[in-house]
């Protein structure tokens, strides 16, 4: 035991290490370093299983020794045996026990280890034997006496030297076995072992392939589930987790690069990750090297292990001075985003302040920005001035930099503004300092081959114009719409369905426009050239999905048509010129004439004319001659329609029987012939006065029910109407199987405008939202309020009779309009309900 | 694929396992304490100086401790399933120092006795002392598996290997260390590493194993050795 004259500070704990201490050795870091394992990894990877005993083995390999299990894991067990005939040692690995009862699995490993078996190099663990044997597959292969590369880091991290050592081996080894066209697919440090004497050997070739391909007879057996746990993830290619059946010997080359990056750095390379020269004192080239084996796209790693080896050798020579890169070689890289002074003065700028995106690369002479525009190369001789700048604080209200490089460009000077970056999503004062940094980093290579520092560009040159075009801009937009959408709109009257097919129609055409013209950013969304002609053909559809809903609505608005039922303003008040809003039963919405209301009257010069409310707001008058020719007389086809108007087809359901007070009653009856609807209504006789003294009344009610008939012949009517040869009735009696609410209201009505004064309803009517009726001294409305999900009540609104309004004031009324403001919603709102006035007697 | 380590099963029968299931009163048991005590007498030995004691009354009283452990009249009470060999070498040292102060004042309150006899009385033990003697523990334990080891690397030649690489057992150390001890060595720097991986695989199976001798028979020798790092880095 040697005992320190003076005690020692341990370098690696910083203590004093106790006078006395075993071999001068600090004792806690010795212990320490004993109490974890230096075989960890070995077991990672699978479920753990129970490996099969020492006796087990040998028994199934009488031809072995079987020493000792050197490891387990998803790959199976590996033991440590002798082959009793050649007194050779040998690594014996038995695969999964269950994978031996797959047929379809074992003529796949047969193969596979054939292929195997004809590797022979001396940096890959030969394969002697394979087969099957006491139920396990089995590979007999070369036995290492070393370690894995797993084990060895745990004994001591690697020097950039050292690493440097190991990597060429590695090549050498895989790109023998590309060669020969096979795969490693599992490269990672658990499988590159060193031999006693250092010399890298790589293990495993393949089985990751074996194990991970699903076992077409049994898909739900284990080997699937264990193979996908197999991949050892933060080794794996991007495309060898994203397309597995696609990789190629590429694949490889990434893992090989993620192996090359924990041996330089002792990390993984997860997420946005470092570069190796910022962990560990080395060659900037090393970067280079690394970054490229663990490109994304495998089109730009290295194309093949050799390639690698060759880079890597090629850093054994001294880099040349002065500048340590000779032409073509990067200084730096960075993905970089660009614009110019120019396109900032455009209004496009407002909006996207970069012209182009890239990857930008400083090299020894010249700086090099590949961009999606073209490429930009910028000799450094040919910088006339150099300097940090702001974009403009309204796009980027955070104060995002860019450097200015004002340069030559044959006779012409021009100025680029470079950002570069390392993610877009980073936070503008990670970008800045990056901006800084490579300012820092142009300026004195330039400094450096031109004996001077650049001059600073006059700021005059990149000034931009405030952001006043931006504000005029959305306000142009904004007073516009004002002043376009109230016109537009009601015009135009879209249903909410077209409203959001329009809205979804801009975003669509926005999307279209984004990905036709996208540029900068999109450089680094990894979209396939597919999805991007998806997304442009999506945006398409919309924008076509929208112009058939502003189709549909200009040619509805042309033809007069309006798609929203009542209540609407669907014509003017010609006193006030309010709109009107005419709902109930005399709302016809109709596909012909969309005829609202006809009253008869008489014209001065004593002929009989009707007043005609139409749906497009117009009034007519026009002969009772015309008006039964064009209405009652319509073609067959139209006939329906005439009959709408008259039924009013809003009323679904009909009349409830308890509206009716004036003794009339509505009832619902259903029969084997279907449903039915009877009016009984008590004829009062200033009805019977009223028919007596306007035939033509009486001719418009029996005009319509006669011609609904033939149409229909289920339908029963049983009505009396007076007339001078008839002994009048005291009631009428109506029973039709339509929900011809509208026909029955209309009668309701004209009952009760010919009642003398008394206090029942005189008229009543209904749609979804409204109920109204009314007698001689008040109007009472009724409007569903709904409150809550589905809970709805009825509030009534009293319309004082003041409110009736009459038409040609000082004339016959045709029309009894009422208005009514309702005194609940915001804001007020005027209602004016229309009903034919009947003529006095 | 990697060199074996050597096959022991976890649950042989330990030293200690073995002294406690015999209570001490087989041939075989009597050997495995006697080894035990051998192995560590060095952390009882700098426990007794530690109270106070000169070099050479410390070993005489070492002696006469052992002397008493060995008569094995301790372990009739021990159960055989717990306790392990440092806790119960640790209590029997305490029992041994109260008794040996009781006899002492016994011998004064007698009268006639030589103020000496006082100063041969260590002081009682605190706090601190025992963990002063489970640090001594964890020398001794580490000393043991070093020397195990040299001898090993001596018994394949390999002695000058074994004196140059055991500075790795701290930790890797700088580079330039590791490639001055390759080239001393004449190896590439991988064969180094993978010497070194050696080393430290082999280093740890000695000094599980060697805590595994004090443990009873299912003790933890993984939480010892943490234990024993512990109290390293308190102290």
């Amino acid at each position: 035991m040697e005992i320190p004259s003076e005690p020692r500070i341990c370098p690696h704990c910083a203590c004093t290490v106790p006078v006395g201490a075993p071999e001068g050795l600090c004792p806690r870091c010795v212990l320490a370093g004993a109490s974890t394992s230096t075989d960890a990894g070995t077991t990672a990877g699978g479920p753990s299983r129970q490996p099969p005993t020492l006796a087990e083995v040998a028994a199934a390999f009488p031809e072995l020794e079987v020493l000792s299990l050197l490891g387990s894991g998803g790959m199976g067990f590996v033991y440590h045996a002798r082959d009793r005939a050649s007194s050779r040692d040998v690594a014996l690995k038995l695969l999964p026990g269950k994978l031996a009862a797959d047929p379809a699995f074992v003529e796949r490993f047969n193969r596979e280890a054939r292929t195997l078996a004809r590797l022979d190099h001396p940096g890959i663990v030969r394969v002697f034997h394979h087969g099957q044997s006491g139920g396990f597959c089995h590979l007999t292969m070369e036995y290492v006496d070393g370690a894995n590369l797993r084990q060895v880091m745990r004994a001591g991290r690697f020097t950039p030297a050292q690493a440097l050592q190991i990597i060429p081996g590695i090549c050498d080894a895989l790109q023998y076995a590309h060669a020969h066209g096979v795969l490693h697919r599992d490269i990672k440090p658990e499988n590159i072992l060193l031999d006693s004497h250092g010399r890298v050997r790589i293990a495993d070739f393949g089985i990751a392939k074996l194990l991970d391909e699903p076992a077409d007879a049994q898909p739900d057996i284990t080997l699937t589930r264990t193979g996908h746990r197999l991949g050892t993830p933060h080794y794996m290619a991007p495309e060898q987790v994203e397309r597995p059946d696609l990789v190629d010997h590429r694949a490889d080359i990434y893992s090989l690069g993620v192996v090359f990056y924990e041996l330089l750095t002792g990390e993984l390379p997860l997420g946005r990750f470092p570069a190796p020269s910022t962990k560990a004192y080395l060659d900037a080239r090393v970067d280079e090297i690394v970054f490229r084996a663990l490109a994304k796209e495998r089109e730009l790693r290295q194309q093949s292990a050799g390639q690698v080896k060759d880079e890597v050798e090629g850093l054994r020579q001294p880099p040349e001075p002065p500048t340590p890169a000779g032409p073509g070689m990067a200084l730096a890289t960075a993905s970089c985003f660009a614009s110019t002074p120019e396109h900032l003065r455009t209004i496009l700028a407002q909006f996207y302040i970069y012209s182009d995106g890239g990857t930008v690369s400083l090299e020894a002479e010249r700086l090099v920005f590949a961009g999606r525009e073209g490429t930009t190369v910028i000799p450094l001789s040919d910088i006339l001035g150099i300097g940090l700048g702001e974009y403009p604080r309204l796009t980027k209200p955070t104060g995002l930099s860019y450097i200015a490089l004002r340069h030559r460009e044959g006779a012409a000077e021009r100025i680029l503004l470079l950002t570069p970056y390392t993610s877009m999503w980073n936070a503008t004062w990670t970008t800045n300092t990056l901006v800084q940094e490579w300012h820092r980093k142009i300026t004195e290579q330039i400094a450096r081959i031109r004996g001077h520092v650049p001059p600073v560009i006059d700021p005059a040159l990149l000034r931009v114009a405030g952001p006043w075009r931006f504000f005029a801009i959305v306000a142009g937009v904004a007073a516009t719409s004002a002043l376009l959408l109230p016109r537009v709109l009601p015009w135009l009257r879209p249903t909410p369905l077209e409203f959001l097919l329009i809205l979804v129609g801009f975003a669509g055409f926005a999307l279209a426009v984004a990905a036709i013209t996208a540029r900068g950013p999109r450089r680094n969304v990894k979209w396939p050239s597919s999805a991007l002609g998806g997304i442009v053909a999506f945006g398409l559809a919309l924008c076509l999905t929208a112009g058939l809903a502003v189709a549909s609505m200009v040619r509805r608005a042309a033809s007069g048509a309006h798609p929203f039922p009542s209540p609407n303003p669907i014509a003017v008040d010609p006193i006030t010129s309010q709109p009107l809003v005419i709902f109930g039963p005399i709302d016809a919405t109709t596909d012909s004439g969309a005829v609202v209301a006809a009253s008869p009257s008489r014209s001065e010069s004593g002929a009989l004319v009707r007043t005609v409310a139409l749906g497009d707001g117009s009034v007519h008058t026009v002969s009772e001659a015309e008006f039964l020719t064009r209405l009652l007389g319509a073609p067959a086809t139209q006939r329906p329609a005439v009959a709408e108007f008259l039924m009013g087809p809003k009323i679904p359901g009909g009349l409830a029987e308890d509206r009716l007070r004036n003794g009339a009653a509505i009832t619902r009856s259903s029969s084997s012939a279907g449903e039915f609807h009877e009016l009984s209504l008590p004829l009062p006789e200033a009805f019977l006065q009223l028919a007596h003294g306007d035939p033509s009344l009486t001719m418009f009610i029996l005009h319509a029910l006669l011609r609904m008939l033939p149409e229909d012949p289920d339908r029963e009517f049983l009505f009396w109407i007076p007339s001078p040869g008839n002994p009048p009735r005291r009631d009428l009696h109506l029973r039709t199987q339509s929900r011809n609410g509208g026909l029955l209201a209309l009668l309701a009505i004209l009952a009760a405008r010919a009642q003398p004064p008394q206090p029942a309803i005189l008229a009543w009517s209904q749609d979804e939202g409204r109920k109204l009726w009314t007698n001689q001294s008040r109007l009472t409305l009724c409007e569903r309020r709904l409150d809550g999900e589905s809970d709805q009540t009825w509030e009534e609104i009293f319309v004082d009779t003041s409110e009736v309004l009459a038409l040609r004031p000082g004339q016959q009324p045709q029309f009894i309009v009422i208005r009514h403001t309702k005194n609940f919603g915001v804001p007020p709102q005027t209602n004016v309900v229309a009903f034919p006035w009947p003529r006095t007697p | 694929m990697t060199d074996s380590p050597p096959a022991r099963p976890i649950f042989a029968p330990t030293r200690w396992s073995l002294v406690l299931r015999a209570k001490g009163n087989s041939p075989e048991a009597r050997a495995a304490l006697s080894e035990l005590c051998g192995a560590y007498c060095d952390p009882v030995l700098r426990s007794l100086r530690s109270r106070g004691l000169d070099e050479e009354h410390a070993r005489d009283l070492c002696q006469e401790f052992f002397a008493h452990v060995l008569r094995g009249s301790h372990l009739e009470g021990a159960d055989p399933r717990r306790g392990r060999f440092r806790s119960y070498l640790l209590g029997a040292l305490r029992h041994f120092l109260s008794d040996l102060r009781e006899r002492d004042a016994r011998l004064k309150r007698g009268g006639g006795i030589a103020t000496e006899s006082l100063e041969r009385v260590p002081e009682p033990a605190t706090e601190s002392d025992d963990a002063r003697f489970d640090r001594d523990w964890a020398l001794a334990l580490m000393a043991r598996s070093l020397a195990q080891l040299a001898e090993e690397y001596g018994r394949d030649g390999r002695a000058e290997w074994f004196a140059q690489l055991k500075p790795c057992l701290e930790g890797s150390g700088p580079a330039e260390r590791q490639s001055e001890i390759a080239a001393r060595l004449g190896l590439s720097e991988g064969a180094l590493k993978v010497a070194i991986h050696r080393l430290r695989r082999r280093f740890r199976e000695t000094l599980l194993h060697e805590i595994r001798q004090t443990l009873p028979e299912d003790g933890d020798a993984t939480e010892e050795l943490t234990y024993l790092i512990e109290v390293l880095a308190r102290g």
